[in-house]
């Protein structure tokens, strides 16, 4: 029988960054992977917007807004729910690891993940969105340093090929973009450069557990004797915990996108409206997103959803009219209820450790969940406290606390305006 | 006209073939295509702005499809055409969407048939991508309805009878032809005539063909390929040489090297099925017929209740299987909308399904003949283009591969192969079989680029502006005429 | 058949439409209503219609029926336009592009 001190269970980008971080530790890891259609790694726009995100840019502005245009609006809210500090501060940290991870990548595995500094515009386009974005600006939770009120004047100059009927935008410095699927690719080619083992096209059957422990991991092939296996299997991790006997509350919750052809260099910056997001990445193609729908695993897409983000785009970047739609695709971000991320130990079974739920910031923040689940693997201080995202958060299910004293969304159904089942 | 009885999308001689069938037992359709003018590839019509002069010198093919225009505008009051419509998308519930132009809507239909046809097989060489390198459809379209010469002079290289074709074709227009490289063996053995016996027409094409070629005293060599273009803005040489019989691997020591602007390459087709896919069809993978194929009843009916699939689009076999086919699902589709009595539509099939056998008996020899054997992959070296849109080289696919790529789509994330405007529809043809080889895994394994609406190019202008049904707007006919052209 | 002695074009079945002029790389090019962009170009003896991105390596037309995009070019403004399945109009502006062509981007 095989034996390996970790196995992760899950080829997407957390999953490899996990292997990555272990590896580099000297922790022996086998990584396995069972490809399925719609993981979330693969339907990404590689945004790195640690400030966007945890203000409710890009997906929660967009789904903010659909929901006010289906009149469902959370109690007491003036714009999308923000997240907790915790979460800022974590995706603040694993960002600012990505330079360094960068050259590690690039030397250790051979293969560049595209990191671009565009910073992250939100264009004002209405009342409703100024007053939005004012209390932001003036609140940032990270000082104003980092964020910038950009007139009608200054966006046109920074952004030519940017509407002109806007107010204005305000823009997070430091929210930049990688390419997705190239940064899964270097993680895991570092990680086997550093003594990893793939199993790639392998479906995981069992987590064996004996007497409160992990023994083994087993595929329809064999039996991988263990101590420790890691569930980084995104919207399927709900699978691989019941296999130990746990509930863990991870919804796919779809996102569509659309990437058009090619193009010149049109946007130094990502934007975000309350329509979409769009992001240019190095081949020239423009990604727009992404809608929110909790559809279950249906990966398709649907005639609202890409009109939607179409007319979004258009208003946005007017010339855009007239390109063409090269492909439209969908995504499942591995839902949780307070949107954070569910990381490390349970408490039930020994041996066990949660990497998963990581909704729309999987990309973002997967450095710091790698380094600080290599680092719980090898009895390391942490990097980071993991008390926030850990599952006994969740366990009785109760309101988790948010910055802006929202609660939480009352309903995840058919997001999109007009949404509509596929 | 925003739901429709029956919706036939291809109008090529499948689609043809279909419409007029159900048409004339009563059931009202629209045919849909994205060409101006209906016929498809094999069939297509001159353009609008030019006038026949000689129809003799149009060709068999174009009297062929003449006749079927000619039968299909005896139904035109059932007939809805819809040309220089794009589909780009339907669903299970057979909900399309079109677009023409800068306009995009729903039709909604309550059967489908998909006549979609097929494309070239693409069988990447060193120099491939070179301009002057140009495929055996491409060349014969420039002839045929342009009047205008590919080349100067030109080696013809692939399998199965579209590069004879168009080697005589070339050759009468005044390109010279140096050689046709055929990379299967010759056809004239026992098993062959047998099996075309009493196929006239086809066995007398072959051997006008031949003769055709063997009167301008062109070398036509069997189990001989393109091993590389070469030019440095366009094709200036090309060397050739034999392959082995069985396993079709170049033998490179024996290659000899000619001075040609032209290269027309044939290698097969391959099916259409991006639209079977997004209709929730079973698809099984067949070499002989070009690959993944919808699966399907006699009468054309896939796995999918009341979407059918005729012709080349459900596996490569020609346009006269595509006519009997077409006819076959437009009566079966009829027969389900309660317009012809289960005996009466058997008795309509009946000659179609004979003539179907019969052909298929030949068909079956030449498909063997020509099936693509492993041995063309060693003509690509590591530096050859094999996505021509994303310029991703062989050595780049071969070191995904080595990464742990094991299908096409981890392939495709890894170098981008497949990411580009056509949307995978040139190299994953050709890259499947190759990444099935080199892992030992099947196509099934190997899996395929997964079509998504759209499934062509269309703006995001239209998309925006999209029609739904009931939205009062959106009627597909918009400013056509009902005249089939010219 | 007749062929123009030095000529791509060939007269045999059919008269082509009236004879027009576009305008490629600033230069005009005799064309007849009905052709396609790519077989002009081709009747005038052009081969190369662009130069890829990555490589920046010579394109033409290859499957010549919209499948596979080699064939593209600027076309009254519009990159990445087929030549192969856009008829020519008197006046048209064709220009050769290098990788994704330059766009009129600003509102």
């Amino acid at each position: 029988m095989k034996s390996s001190d970790i196995v992760v269970v899950g080829g997407g980008v957390i999953g490899c960054a996990v292997a990555y971080y272990a590896a580099k530790r000297g922790l022996q890891v086998t990584l396995i992977d069972q490809p399925k259609r719609g993981r979330a790694t693969s339907a990404s726009a590689g945004g790195l917007w640690p400030l966007g995100e945890s203000i409710g840019l890009g997906c929660g502005v967009i789904f903010y807004k659909a929901q006010l245009a289906k009149g469902i609006v959370p109690e007491g809210a003036d714009g999308p729910a923000q997240l907790p500090r915790s979460f800022l501060d974590f995706a603040m940290q694993s960002n600012a690891m990505f330079p360094t991870l960068t050259e590690e990548l690039r030397e250790t595995g051979g293969l560049d993940i595209e990191l671009e500094r565009t910073s992250l515009l939100y264009l004002i386009y209405d009342e409703a969105d100024e007053a939005f974005a004012r209390p932001l600006w003036r609140n940032c939770p990270c000082g104003r340093s980092l964020s910038e009120w950009l007139t009608p004047e200054e966006l046109a100059r920074a952004e030519p090929a940017v509407t002109r009927n806007v107010r204005g935008a305000l823009r997070f410095n430091g929210d930049d973009q990688v390419n997705p699927y190239r940064l899964a690719d270097a993680y895991r080619a570092a990680a086997r450069a550093l003594g990893a083992e793939l199993l790639p096209y392998t479906e995981v059957t069992n987590v064996r557990v004996e007497k409160g422990r992990v023994v083994a991991v087993e595929t329809a092939a064999q039996r991988i004797r263990c101590d420790v296996v890691v569930n980084a299997a995104g919207a399927w991790a709900p699978q691989i915990a019941r296999m130990v006997g746990i509930d863990l509350p991870v919804q796919p919750v779809r996102g569509q996108i659309i990437g058009t052809e090619t193009l010149p260099d049109v946007l130094s910056s990502c934007l975000s409206t309350t329509d979409c997001y769009l992001a240019q990445k190095r081949h020239g193609e423009i990604i727009i997103g992404s809608t929110t729908e909790e559809v279950g695993f249906d990966v398709g897409v649907t005639r609202s959803g890409i009109k939607t983000l179409a007319a979004g785009a258009i208003r946005a970047l007017p010339f855009l009219k007239q390109v063409n739609v090269k492909r439209v695709w969908a995504g499942l971000r591995p839902g949780t209820p307070d949107e954070l991320p569910v990381l490390g130990p349970i408490e039930s079974v020994t041996g066990y450790y949660n990497a998963c739920g990581h909704f729309r910031t999987g990309i973002l923040n997967s450095p710091l969940t790698g380094l600080l689940l290599a680092e719980l693997l090898s009895g390391a201080p942490l990097s980071f406290p993991i008390e926030p995202f850990l599952l006994s958060r969740l366990a009785p299910m109760v309101p988790v606390e948010r910055l802006s004293n929202h609660p939480p969304q009352p309903n995840r159904s058919h997001a999109v305006a007009n949404g509509e089942p596929s | 006209m925003t739901r429709s009885p029956l919706v036939i999308i291809g109008g090529g001689p499948a689609g043809m073939a279909a419409a007029i069938e159900a048409a004339r037992a009563g059931l009202s359709c629209a045919l849909i295509d994205e060409a101006p003018g209906f016929g498809g590839q094999i069939y297509r019509q001159i353009p609008e702005a030019f006038s026949v002069r000689d129809a003799s010198a149009l060709g068999k093919d174009y009297r062929r499809g003449e006749a079927l225009r000619a039968e299909l505008r005896e139904h035109s009051e059932r007939v809805t055409i819809l040309p220089h419509t794009t589909v780009l998308g339907l669903s299970p519930d057979r909900e399309i969407v079109w677009a023409r132009e800068e306009t995009a809507g729903v039709i909604r239909a309550d059967q489908l048939i998909l006549a979609t046809g097929a494309h070239e097989r693409s069988v990447p060489f060193p120099g491939w991508t070179l301009p002057g390198v140009m495929t055996a459809g491409g060349a014969q379209r420039l002839i045929k309805t342009m009047q205008v010469r590919p080349g100067r002079r030109a080696v013809v290289a692939g399998t199965g009878p579209l590069p004879l074709v168009v080697a005589n074709q070339l050759r009468t227009v005044g390109t010279e032809v140096v050689a046709v490289l055929e990379a299967g063996r010759h056809p004239w053995w026992p098993r062959f005539l047998v099996r075309a016996w009493g196929e006239w027409s086809i066995l007398k094409d072959a051997f006008d063909y031949w003769l055709g070629l063997r009167r301008a005293g062109i070398p036509l060599r069997f189990n001989h390929t393109v091993f590389q273009a070469r030019g440095n803005s366009s094709v200036e040489a090309v060397t050739y040489g034999p392959i082995d019989p069985a396993t079709w691997s170049p033998i490179r020591e024996r290659a000899q090297q000619v001075e040609v602007d032209l290269v027309v390459v044939g290698f097969g087709l391959v099916p259409n099925v991006e639209l079977t896919q997004l209709a929730g069809c079973d698809h099984r993978y067949v070499h002989e017929v070009g690959g993944w194929v919808p699966v399907r009843t006699p009468q054309m009916e896939t796995t999918v209740s009341g979407v059918f699939a005729a012709g080349d689009g459900a596996g490569v076999r020609g346009a006269l299987v595509a006519i009997a086919e077409g006819r076959i699902a437009g009566i079966t589709a009829a027969e389900r909308a309660g317009l012809l009595s289960q005996a009466e539509a058997h008795r309509r099939r009946a000659p179609f399904i004979a003539r179907l056998k019969a052909l298929l008996r030949v068909r079956a020899v030449l498909d063997e003949m020509s099936r693509l054997r492993p041995g063309l992959d060693e003509l690509a070296t590591p530096e050859t283009i094999i996505c021509r849109c994303e310029e991703v080289a062989l050595a780049e696919v071969e070191a995904a591969i080595e990464q742990g790529a094991r299908d096409l789509q981890a392939v495709k994330l890894f170098t981008r192969l497949g990411m580009g405007s056509c949307q995978g529809g040139n190299c994953a043809p050709a890259i499947g079989p190759y990444i099935c080889r080199a892992t030992g895994r099947t196509p099934e394994q190997v899996g395929r680029i997964n079509p998504r609406l759209p499934v062509k190019p269309v703006t995001l202008g239209a998309l925006a502006g999209m029609a739904e049904i009931g939205d009062g707007a959106g009627d597909p006919r918009g400013a056509i005429s009902g005249e089939l052209v010219p | 058949m007749e062929t123009v002695n030095g000529s791509w074009r060939f007269h045999r079945a059919f008269d082509r439409g009236t004879p027009i002029e576009i305008v490629v790389d600033g230069q005009q090019v005799p064309a007849f209503a009905g052709e396609t962009v790519a077989a002009a170009l081709l009747a005038a003896g052009r081969r190369e219609l662009r130069r890829t991105s990555r490589r920046s390596a010579p394109r033409g037309l290859y499957c010549g029926i919209g499948v596979c995009f080699d064939c593209v070019m600027t076309v009254d403004g519009r990159p990445n336009v087929r030549t192969c399945q856009i008829e020519v109009r008197p006046g048209m502006r064709v220009e050769s592009q290098t990788g994704d062509g330059r766009w009129q981007m600003t509102p």
